[in-house]
């Protein structure tokens, strides 16, 4: 049988199973009740008690089969560990079936495991976390078994075919990460020197010039377009907008690869000018009408005022709207995998080929080498690097928001 | 005669010119016409080979000819996996972090409460690449689901989790501030008033989250790349690999000679749909909005 088959045949199981709980410890129930004693709880609640006394054990008894098959306790096949979660079933239910009686607090106990279920799923969040840092953490301790750590960061030479395959000891040639790192920043300085000055005046206008219509068409609009697929953006930053640089490049003398990090720079700037535009937009209209009032009140005009008064209050949330668009454009993928090059280069010169971070990890998993590699493992440490300087950067900007939204609360 | 201007610069009549708004709005032309070329650029090069046709039909000689269809139906298994996995949890710590289903009286439950906000805290910002190598290490190779649509959606389903519970517990929150003390006065289980009073109450915030982690998940190319794979094959079972429309973009940019003509068709069909959703869901929240205020109280 097939999982898809086993998951139903199970889910049929266990639907019978605590209907008939049900419908027994209703039926106990309504007979006591019949005889005139008082009773704690209604009689659903004593059958909603049995169905959830059946059904917990077997998921329980389900889920540690499943759990023991992943640790290698290959005997156990999937009709084992149904038929072991059925026979917890009945267990169950006979149990709770003869525990209803007028004193027993079915009610709470329905409510108890309620919760339980509740604290289960919110769990999840925890170990998806968990489980994030964990994978990342531990093939980077293999990947710095194989690379020296030095070299790694140190290194200004990244090209992971020329590293000696299967010696003893530590590669210290081929994996510097230092040309990947001057990639992905330059890009992302390209992409920030679009999308700040934009942003920040778009968000400038929404909030201070622009008529409630233009104001309630453009805001849900922005959100839209901050939803445009990246592969979209990419398309279009290598198909589109590649040519046209080395076109321009050309006319006025200059020489521009069609990989140049200008084009997912550029693109990633308009990518990212929605998200700096609505978060400084919050910022902006969140600083109290009454420093508008009174510094036009002193005779300031509005664009004064919006320089001299608005900017310098805001400005701790601008300031955090611009860390977390960084910290978006260094974890942004598919625009530079599609428009920037696959070789390493250490260069400012934004009209040649560079390569970034991302763009190496997807060539590392998407290629048709073997997991356990060096080149496969460095993705992950690629990616434990991509993984501190996001957090760090959200961490400063979420407290930097918060201290703000303190200040004028 | 003391300058009393200092500070100023330029009369009256200069500084009152209104050069900040003429910028301002300069910049919002500037804005419109930007995402402008983006969307007109896809729209024609895409339209010539949008058809009927092409969206029933699978590809052909690697997608440069033929149709979508295999990967339409593998985009929707993906999204279905991902969203079986992200609403019953998502529901369930939304329920609980709104303090909707009373305060947790165990200190576990009240450690799970601040764990789970500080971890959805650190998700939300983790590039998606990250889920993408997560998924590989995790779902493909310890949990040995391969590449597959199985792995794909529940790599999704983590990454999109905390938008749902975020508006999830938003609109919780708010129907519960204006309801619950009035049903728990009346003696209602907390069990009941949540299904009969709360759930209606937040249904069009919930419907909210919903959309946002389905179009999130629709958009997603990085992390699905090595957790469901490129095979454009019809998909027969969930443990198949299978391609989503924005992988069929990228593949076919980036890797097939000549495909450029049915990426931009492809991308210009996701984008489509992404728009058709959106228009929807404000549609009807409107609808909602009306329906709500004209009720009588």
């Amino acid at each position: 049988m097939t999982t898809g088959q086993l998951l139903l045949l199970f889910a049929a199981c266990l639907l019978l199973l605590a209907g008939t709980a049900y419908v027994i410890g209703r039926r106990r129930a309504e007979g006591i009740k019949a005889g005139g004693t008082f009773m704690n709880s209604q009689p659903g609640q004593y059958g909603q008690f049995a169905a959830t006394w059946t059904a917990v054990p077997a998921i329980v008894a389900a889920f540690v089969g499943w759990v023991a098959t992943l640790f290698g306790a290959e005997i156990i096949s999937g009709k084992l560990i149904i038929a072991a979660a059925v026979a917890a079933a009945v267990v169950g239910l006979v149990w709770a079936v003869r525990q209803v009686d007028p004193e027993l607090r079915a009610r709470l106990g329905v409510e108890r495991v309620i919760t339980a279920a509740l604290i289960t799923a919110s769990m999840v969040s925890i170990l998806t976390t968990l489980g994030i840092l964990l994978s990342i953490i531990f093939e980077s301790i293999r990947f710095f078994g194989m690379v020296d750590f030095m070299h790694f960061v140190t290194g200004t030479e990244w090209n992971p075919d020329a590293a000696p395959e299967g010696s003893e000891e530590l590669i210290t040639k081929g994996f510097g990460s230092l040309p990947l790192f001057a990639g992905t920043f330059l890009i992302t300085g390209i992409a920030m020197t679009v999308a700040l000055p934009i942003g920040l005046l778009s968000a400038i206008y929404m909030s201070e010039y622009a008529s409630p219509s233009v104001r309630s068409v453009s805001k849900p609009l922005l959100e839209i377009l901050a939803g445009i697929p990246t592969v979209v953006y990419g398309f279009f930053a290598a198909i589109t907008i590649a040519p046209i640089i080395v076109a321009v490049a050309d006319k006025v003398g200059l020489q521009a690869s069609y990989q140049a990090a200008l084009a997912p720079g550029l693109v990633m700037g308009i990518m990212i000018i929605p998200f700096i535009s609505s978060l400084s937009d919050d910022v902006i209209n969140s600083v109290p009408e009454s420093m508008r009032d009174g510094s036009l009140a002193l005779g300031m005009t509005k664009s004064e005022t919006i320089r001299h008064i608005l900017i310098p209050a805001a400005l701790p949330g601008i300031i955090s709207a611009t860390l977390l668009g960084v910290s978006r454009a260094l974890g942004e993928t598919m625009i530079v995998v599609m428009a920037a090059g696959l070789r390493p280069n250490l260069t400012w010169n934004p009209l040649e080929a560079v390569t970034t971070v991302t763009v190496r990890i997807v060539d590392a998993l998407t290629g048709d080498q073997a997991f356990g590699t060096p080149e496969t493992l460095a993705a992950f440490s690629l990616g434990l690097v991509l993984f501190v300087v996001t957090l760090i950067l959200n961490i400063v900007s979420v407290s930097m928001v918060r201290r703000f939204k303190q200040q004028y609360a | 005669m003391p300058d009393f201007s200092t500070g100023f610069t330029g009369n009256a009549a200069a500084r009152a010119r209104p050069y900040g708004q003429w910028l301002a709005a300069a910049t919002l032309v500037l804005l419109a016409a930007l995402f402008g070329w983006l969307l007109i650029d896809v729209i024609i090069r895409g339209f010539g080979s949008l058809s009927w046709e092409f969206i029933s039909s699978a590809p052909t000689d690697a997608g440069r000819s033929g149709g979508i269809w295999p990967v339409i139906v593998a985009s929707l298994a993906t999204l279905a996996v991902c969203m079986a996995a992200v609403l019953p949890i998502g529901l369930g710590s939304a329920a609980l972090l709104s303090g909707v289903f009373g305060a947790p009286r165990s200190s576990l439950g009240q450690r799970a409460v601040n764990g789970c906000r500080q971890s959805l805290d650190i998700l939300a910002g983790v590039p998606s690449i990250v889920f993408g190598l997560f998924g590989n290490a995790f779902f493909c190779l310890y949990l040995g689901m391969g590449f597959s649509i199985l792995a794909g959606g529940l790599t999704l389903a983590c990454m999109v989790l905390p938008y749902f519970i975020r508006t999830a517990e938003h609109a919780l929150r708010s129907a519960a501030t204006t309801h619950l003390a009035g049903s728990l006065a009346l003696g209602l289980r907390h069990s009941t008033m949540l299904r009969r009073i709360l759930l209606p109450a937040a249904l069009p915030g919930l419907f909210a989250g919903f959309v946002l982690a389905l179009t999130r998940a629709l958009a997603e190319t990085a992390a699905l790349l090595f957790t469901s794979g490129y095979v454009s094959r019809m998909p027969e079972s969930l443990l198949d690999s299978g391609r989503v429309l924005s992988v069929h973009v990228y593949d076919l940019a980036m890797n097939v000679t000549g495909g450029e003509a049915q990426a931009y068709s492809t991308a210009l069909v996701l984008i489509i749909t992404l728009a058709v959703i959106n228009v929807l869901v404000a549609l009807l929240g409107h609808y909602w909005q009306q329906k709500l205020n004209g009720a009588p109280q």
